[in-house]
């Protein structure tokens, strides 16, 4: 009984705490002071970075994309960070909703911020909305020419629309702007990969490696580049290093158990790519024939 | 002495008789005794002084006589003839006897120059002179004869009193009283009364008033007696100027009361003769004296009118007025004859005249206080003159006003020109009633006029002049005065009164309407008197007043900046939410003009973007839009354009659609870069919402609105976009089409040209869909003609379309079976080989296209092919041949074979190399990364790709 007074109590508090957005009051509610915009904040690089940022699994572009991020980890910067961070995370978290009302919230202060309108074109994107998602991209380097994360996002939304030589265009242009940056170099090194440029793949992914030898996905590549090189024994070893739920992945496992096959462990093998559980269409493919060599 | 007192005797006798029979017998007397004197004084040889005595005696009485024979002759002719002839003339005869009694006395006196009676003989010379007028000659021969008479002697006396009379005559009274006094003293004759007479008057010139009277009353005494002549009648005739002048006027009021006489006639009658004499100041005081003890009014009115009279005369304009105003009292009272207020209008009207005249002439103008008081003067004149004569009061104030104006008192003469033009009014006389209307527009006109005064009288001044003339244009100047004055006083409605007389008189004067109308409505805006604002322009609009069309468009305009100052005024404040509600108030006012109201709505979105408001930015925007013309948008164009954005920042993609589709419609037929924005704008956010069909209504306006071609086209193609992923196979031919005709990169168009080519190959549509890829081809044939930039994913895809001729020739390679026998063999294996040759040319042509992938896949194709053969050869074991045979077959082949595998591994290293040089990405590389094709790997990332947050740390 308490308990729920006091629940009516707070409930009552929070109503008469709240007040109407300065946009929303009537004529007879507004004051002068309502109609000072605050000052835009300009970009500034020295502060475009995610704070707290932390990545377990995934720590190289950790600073740059939350995209790699667990659920857990996001909702850690949702509630530590500023609130572009928090913006950002909202996205990633695909709380839509949240995320576009905090939008709203610091818009004015955030109007001139490219890091603003990368992330409102993330939120679209997360909905699958890539229209908009580029829009708010363009917006983006509309105000700030230069502008590394739109650029690669652009380079995304070509991926999601299978125009990969676009894309590779685009990550090399993102790569261009901000030669500090990882990601578009992940990106890049990813296509590398697919496409069988193998040696420009592999060196890549040997430099992120010694810049982040704890991220997965470098390890999960570089295995795969060693693969693609055949050098088993090296894919092996780096598909080992993997810890289970990575090995597990769809990416991964059919190379894993093709490594193995081909190292000449192709009990392992056969486990393995029995076990494997295959979604993706394409990827379909790929695994009857992988399949099929390895249960030879 | 006894001879003398016979004369004397003789005439007197005489006088008994008719007067020239009298005079005639004593003449003939005095002819015998002449004779008879000569003949006894040549008896004694002329030695008897005293016959020479008689007989200059005797001449001297006939003399005397016949002077006044002659005297009476003389002015008995008519005055002509007086005045023409000479006097003289007709004096001869006496003259000569004068001067004949002369010269006896002159011998005389030469010759007995002892002659006791030297004093009689100088008597006679003196009296002589005296007759023929030689006053030097008869005052020396009288003092002559005093200092030569005994004291006490008669002839003392006569030339006393001779002497006193000349002196007196002279006017040197001083001189005659002692010789009056002494004689009268002496002398108790009957002249006694005539000569204390004279010396009563001479003792009166000397101002020893009271012996003057003390003898006037003795003469007036003695005059009753018969022994005296009675000189009675001139002493009361003069006696009263006496004790006037002595300020003994009562006792001479008791004097004449006594004689029964009236004091006052009396003195008037003095008065009149004192006048007349040119004794001013007596006359003056004499008539002062009186009215000092005259009670009664007709006879105070008497005197008063003579002193009128006086003053008139002499020009005393002061105290003229002071008595034309005591009797224009009278006057009033009804106390004044018929002939007094005759006299009084003359005098006055006169006086007024003549003032006026010299106020008004230049002789005075530097004299300024001369003038001021003869100013002054004049209107006082007039104002009795205005109550004297009714039937001139609107002249009379008329010449008042003219007098004042005269010198310069502008004030005053236009109190006095109103007061005329009132008196004009009543009399309905039109000529005063113009004259003063006029002198009143002539004084305002003054500079020297103060201001204020002008003021008070400018009204009154024009309504008058306008009321005799009001279409003349002179009435037109009146009337914008008038319009002035009205207007300076504050006085708006009469102004505006003033405007409409004048548009009655001066319907055509539209200009000068225009100008009241503007005057008076500017001063409404100051005022912000809205209504009254608006009502003008209410009749402006409503051709109530004739203006220029041009004056239509201001008075509107001063409508809307009456509206927009004060809000504009808290807005450059920063009182935004008072400019914000002043705004609403302006735009939902029913009277406020297009002009307010756009303005204000436009302002109004404006205020609520800066609140971050976007239903009601939009909301606003859309109103104002609509009020304003595309001129007005044009010129707001990047607000709207900021408006739109602001939309699309916050997610309200519709509303920033539909607002730049809008902005765009109104611009449409103005020159400006930003109808460009607007229409990508619209479209592509009507894309990202899926609305398709909005977007390509705004391809519509766009195309109306002829925009370029390029803006077209790109937005053509992202519909195109949407109409392929919905399938639309209809639409999207047709938009095909429409677009070949306007890209000008045709080959853009190869992947829309591509995606329908492959639906109709699916539907089985095999012609039409070759004529699509053919047109596919001719577009990259031409364009590439015309060296134009072809983008990659048409490359990819013409290469494809050129593959397909290679992989014909690959399946009839691949399909071209080795076989036995010999000859059949060598035959097909060199098939094969040209067959080789000519895939791997048609496959290299594809490199032409520049297309990665399709360098790749013809590269794969070719490697393959190579392979393939190479492989197919070094599987043939032709049959039925014997194991040397097919050993030194197999020899034999193996030559063929190794630069067959050599030549592919060399396309092997060459598409490896072209792959990593041009990063192409193709997954047929995958195929060339295996040389012994042992291996098919594949990798796809399972993200894709990274989406990046941030820049990073730097």
């Amino acid at each position: 009984m308490i308990k729920k007074v006091i629940f009516i109590l707070c409930s009552f508090a929070l109503v008469s705490c709240s007040t109407t957005r300065k946009e929303n009051k009537d004529l007879g509610e507004l004051k002068d002071q309502d109609f000072v915009r605050p000052k835009a904040q300009k970009y500034n690089y020295r502060e475009d970075y995610i704070t707290h940022a932390h990545s377990t699994l995934f720590p190289l572009l950790s600073d740059e994309s939350m995209e790699r991020y667990t659920e857990g980890e996001k909702e850690n910067i949702e509630e530590k960070s500023n609130e572009l961070d928090k913006l950002m995370a909202l996205c990633h978290l695909k709380k839509s909703k949240e995320a576009f009302e905090l939008a709203d919230n610091i818009y004015l202060k955030n109007s001139e911020n490219p890091i603003y309108w990368n992330s409102v074109g993330l939120c679209f994107f997360y909905q699958q909305d890539y229209r908009k998602a580029q829009l708010y991209f363009n917006k983006a380097l509309g105000k700030e020419k230069n502008y590394a994360p739109a650029m690669n996002n652009i380079g995304v939304l070509y991926r999601m629309k299978n125009e990969d030589q676009k894309a590779l265009e685009a990550f090399k242009t993102a790569k261009i702007y901000n030669r500090f940056s990882q990601t578009p170099k992940f990106n890049i090194a990813q296509l590398y990969l697919e496409y069988g440029l193998i040696d420009k793949a592999f060196s890549e992914f040997i430099r992120m490696k010694k810049m982040a030898p704890n991220d997965m996905d470098v390890r999960a590549a570089l295995a795969t580049a060693y693969l693609l090189k055949k050098e088993f024994r090296q894919a092996v070893n780096e598909f080992e290093s993997l810890p289970e739920k990575i090995q597990e992945r769809e990416d991964v496992v059919i190379n894993y158990a093709l490594s193995l096959y081909y190292s000449g462990n192709k009990e392992k093998a056969r486990d393995i790519i029995k076990d494997a559980n295959i979604k993706d269409t394409q990827t379909k493919e790929y695994y009857s024939f992988a399949r099929k060599v390895v249960m030879q | 002495m006894k001879t003398l007192l016979g004369l004397v005797l003789f005439i007197q006798v005489a006088f008994a008789l008719d007067m020239s029979e009298r005079r005639q017998a004593i003449i003939n007397i005095i002819d015998e005794e002449v004779s008879e004197v000569q003949r006894l004084s040549g008896q004694v040889n002329h030695q008897n002084p005293s016959l020479f005595l008689r007989e200059a005696e005797l001449y001297l009485e006939k003399a005397r006589l016949i002077r006044e024979v002659e005297n009476e002759y003389y002015l008995s002719l008519p005055v002509e003839k007086r005045r023409r002839s000479q006097k003289k003339s007709f004096f001869n005869s006496s003259k000569n006897l004068f001067e004949r009694a002369q010269f006896i006395c002159e011998k005389l006196l030469k010759k007995f120059k002892r002659f006791k009676q030297k004093g009689d003989v100088y008597y006679i010379m003196a009296y002589n002179a005296k007759e023929l007028g030689q006053v030097k000659k008869s005052k020396k021969y009288f003092k002559l004869s005093l200092k030569n008479s005994s004291r006490n002697s008669k002839t003392t006396v006569k030339s006393q009193v001779a002497l006193a009379d000349i002196y007196y005559n002279e006017k040197k009274y001083s001189s005659a009283v002692p010789l009056y006094k002494n004689s009268l003293e002496k002398n108790d004759d009957k002249w006694w009364t005539k000569d204390a007479f004279n010396l009563a008057w001479s003792y009166f010139r000397v101002k020893k008033y009271n012996l003057a009277i003390s003898y006037m009353r003795e003469v007036h005494s003695k005059s009753k007696s018969e022994q005296y002549i009675d000189m009675s009648e001139a002493v009361e005739r003069d006696i009263g100027l006496f004790y006037a002048q002595a300020g003994r006027t009562k006792e001479g009021l008791n004097f004449y009361e006594q004689l029964g006489k009236n004091f006052t006639e009396v003195l008037i009658n003095i008065s009149l003769r004192l006048k007349a004499d040119s004794r001013y100041a007596q006359a003056k005081m004499v008539l002062i004296e009186a009215l000092k003890v005259e009670n009664n009014d007709s006879q105070k009115i008497k005197i008063y009118s003579e002193l009128m009279e006086l003053y008139a005369q002499y020009s005393r304009r002061a105290e003229l007025l002071k008595v034309c105003t005591v009797l224009s009292h009278f006057y009033k009272q009804g106390s004044l004859n018929s002939e007094q207020i005759e006299r009084l209008k003359f005098h006055t009207q006169n006086q007024a005249a003549v003032l006026q005249k010299q106020v008004a002439s230049k002789t005075y103008k530097r004299l300024k206080k001369q003038r001021e008081a003869k100013a002054n003067r004049a209107i006082a004149f007039f104002d009795i003159v205005y109550e004297l004569i009714p039937s001139k009061r609107a002249e009379t104030r008329f010449l008042q006003g003219e007098t004042y104006f005269a010198i310069g008192d502008f004030h005053k003469s236009l109190s006095y020109y109103e007061m005329a033009h009132v008196e004009a009014s009543k009399q309905s006389d039109v000529k005063f009633k113009k004259l003063s209307t006029e002198a009143m527009l002539a004084t305002l006109g003054q500079r020297k006029l103060d201001q204020k005064v002008k003021e008070r009288y400018y009204t009154n001044a024009y309504n008058k002049y306008l009321e005799l003339d009001s279409s003349s244009n002179k009435a037109s100047s009146i009337f914008k005065k008038l319009f002035n004055v009205h207007f300076e006083q504050k006085n708006y409605s009469q102004s505006e009164a003033t405007l409409y007389r004048y548009k009655e008189n001066f319907p055509n004067d539209y200009k000068t309407q225009e100008s009241m109308i503007a005057r008076l409505m500017d001063q409404y805006r100051k005022e912000n008197n809205f209504e009254k604002v608006s009502s003008w322009i209410n009749k402006v609009e409503g051709n109530e007043f004739k203006t220029s069309a041009n004056y239509k468009i201001k008075v509107k305009e001063l409508l809307t900046n009456m509206q927009m100052k004060s809000v504009q005024v808290a807005l450059a404040k920063g009182e935004k939410v008072r400019a914000l509600k002043g705004y609403h108030e302006v735009f939902d006012q029913p009277n406020s003009t297009e002009e307010a109201k756009k303005n204000s709505a436009y302002n109004i979105a404006v205020l609520y973007y800066e609140l971050g408001n976007e239903a009601k930015t939009y909301d606003w925007a859309l109103k104002s839009l609509s009020l304003m013309k595309p001129r007005d948008v044009k010129r707001f164009e990047d607000s709207f354009l900021t408006f739109s954005s602001f939309f699309f920042d916050k997610r309200e993609f519709d509303i920033s659609a539909d607002l730049s589709l809008r902005t765009l419609g109104k611009l449409c037929r103005q020159r400006t870069k930003s109808k460009k924005i607007f229409f990508k704008n619209s479209v592509f956010v009507y894309l990202a919402q899926n609305n398709l069909a909005k977007a390509k209504s705004v391809i519509g306006i766009g195309e109306k609105c002829r925009l370029p071609q390029l803006s077209i086209s790109e937005a053509k193609i992202e519909v195109l976009k949407e109409i392929g992923k919905k399938e639309e196979w209809v639409e999207y031919e047709k938009t095909l089409v429409e677009l070949k005709s306007m890209v000008i990169n045709q080959s853009d168009l190869i992947p829309f040209f591509n995606k329908l080519y492959k639906v109709y190959q699916k539907l089985g549509e095999q012609s039409k869909a070759l004529g699509l890829k053919e047109q596919a081809l001719n577009i990259y044939k031409a364009d590439k003609s015309k060296k134009r930039n072809i983008k990659l994913e048409s490359l990819d895809i013409i290469a494809s379309y050129l593959f397909e001729d290679v992989y014909k020739t690959n399946s009839v390679l691949t399909n071209m079976k080795l076989s036995f026998p010999e000859k059949m063999y060598n035959q097909r294996l060199k098939n094969k080989l040209a067959m080789l040759d000519r895939l791997t040319n048609s496959a290299l042509k594809v490199h032409e296209t520049g297309s990665g992938k399709g360098i790749v896949e013809s590269y794969k194709i070719i490697i393959e092919a190579y392979r393939g053969v190479a492989n197919e050869i070094e599987a043939f074991v032709p049959p039925g041949k014997p194991e040397s045979y097919v050993k030194s077959f197999k020899a034999d082949m193996r030559g063929i074979i190794a630069p067959l595998r050599q030549q592919a591994e060399k396309y092997r290293v060459e598409a490896l190399k072209q792959i990593n040089q041009y990063d192409i990405l193709s997954k047929d590389t995958f195929y060339l990364l295996d040389q012994n094709e042992n291996y098919i790997f594949d990798y796809s990332y399972y993200l894709k790709a990274s989406s990046m947050d941030r820049g990073g740390r730097r």
